[in-house]
């Protein structure tokens, strides 16, 4: 696909786009959100307000305070999209990652009874953090992020949640594992 | 399309108190929905600058420290479109955010534009350097002029491919009708024309536009947030 044409389908120019029929949508969130309401998947998605609440704002945190950190902080400046971070910078990141993102995580995911934000079975949430995960400890497995003992604990908990994982990550792990 | 079972409005149902500052345009977005449905509610200011969200008690509700926080009885959230979310599903207040799953979804992709792509633009570069100077640096002429490309070529296409999903286009993101998703425009759009009425958000006909159909909609009778939220 060129980049012309998925600007068409999407002026932003970002991925994940669904095209469903003549329905085309992006945002990988609101696709979650789309297939969890059109098939009616109450496991994955709940119609109880409080419910739904929980993983909306597990989506948002993911989407705000998760992968904001993973990207551009840990996995861009390794892979060279974005220069290196200074010391001060670095110092600053780990900081809020210990002060604010990690409680607020499991403050989240405590809610659910956890290991998972489904609780003991998977939901969209789970899903939104997977993809993550898989990149940050493909890349930069000695990162603060992959040493934070709740977070490797929880990727082990989805993966093996997830009877699918292998064949629908296989092929990811392989690219972001691969030096 | 299946229309979900949510939550439908009840004679007992429990209060909400909202957490915030009148000056955050995340903050007004879920009062403004609530005056406009008569929905009772307490607001609790929370003055950031002094770190009143960062006490034990805030931190217990939120321990990312941020404002709307919600109290629901008990029941606490934050992220501002995870409350508008919530509201409508709670209230059954299908007119703001659809139950039928095709509406729906053009509220989902354009409450994601908001917050992934119009929000950190318009706030960071045209906006926050004039509301709050001391704190946020003026950009750049290279990043000015790569965030003034960005609105023009992806950000109004972008809102106008959301307007166009709908079977029956309107003036809204939501169609004829506002949703949760154009809540969220109102008071980041005021304050950038009040702050900073010479940039290119305040100069394209859309947003002119766009604005004055959300204060025609909504101002009459919420005067008294959107004018402390522009003080």
């Amino acid at each position: 696909m060129t980049f012309a044409a998925l600007s068409q389908m999407n002026p932003m120019h970002a991925i994940p786009v669904l095209k469903d029929g003549d329905f085309t949508m992006w945002e990988s969130k609101s696709i979650l959100r789309y297939i969890a309401n059109k098939h009616n998947l109450e496991a994955w998605y709940p119609t109880d307000p409080q419910k739904r609440a929980h993983v909306d704002l597990a989506l948002d945190f993911c989407n705000n305070n998760f992968q904001n950190v993973i990207g551009p902080k840990v996995v861009y400046p390794i892979v060279g999209i974005v220069s290196p971070l200074s010391e001060a910078e670095a110092a600053e990141v780990e900081k809020q990652w210990k002060e604010d993102v990690m409680p607020s995580f499991e403050h989240i995911l405590r809610r659910s009874g956890g290991p998972l934000f489904g609780g003991s079975r998977p939901n969209i949430a789970d899903l939104a953090f997977l993809g993550h995960l898989v990149t940050v400890f493909g890349k930069a497995p000695d990162s603060f992020v992959c040493k934070t003992e709740a977070i490797s604990s929880y990727f082990a908990a989805v993966k093996a949640a997830l009877p699918k994982y292998a064949d629908a990550f296989g092929p990811s792990e392989a690219f972001f594992s691969a030096k | 399309r299946r229309i979900h079972s949510v939550g439908r409005k009840n004679t007992t149902m429990s209060k909400l108190t909202i957490h915030g500052a009148l000056l955050s345009n995340n903050v007004v977005p879920p009062l403004i929905l609530l005056k406009e449905k008569n929905i009772e509610f307490d607001f609790k200011p929370v003055d950031l600058f002094k770190g009143e969200s960062r006490t034990p008690s805030f931190r217990a509700m939120n321990p990312m420290h941020c404002v709307p926080t919600m109290d629901d009885d008990g029941y606490t959230l934050w992220e501002s479109k995870a409350i508008l979310r919530y509201i409508c599903n709670k209230y059954g207040l299908d007119d703001w955010y659809p139950t039928e799953t095709d509406k729906r979804v053009i509220c989902d992709v354009a409450l994601d534009f908001y917050n992934n792509s119009f929000y950190p633009v318009v706030s960071r570069i045209f906006l926050y350097p004039h509301l709050f100077p001391t704190i946020y640096s003026t950009p750049s002429p290279a990043d000015l002029a790569a965030a003034e490309k960005t609105f023009n070529d992806e950000i109004i296409p972008t809102f106008k491919k959301i307007k166009a999903m709908h079977v029956s286009p309107g003036e809204f993101l939501g169609g004829a009708q506002p949703s949760i998703a154009d809540l969220c425009f109102i008071i980041l759009l005021q304050q950038t024309f009040e702050y900073n009425k010479d940039c290119v958000v305040s100069k394209t006909p859309q947003m002119v536009q766009y604005l004055k159909s959300l204060q025609r909609k909504l101002n009459p009778k919420h005067p008294e947030h959107i004018k402390a939220a522009a003080a």
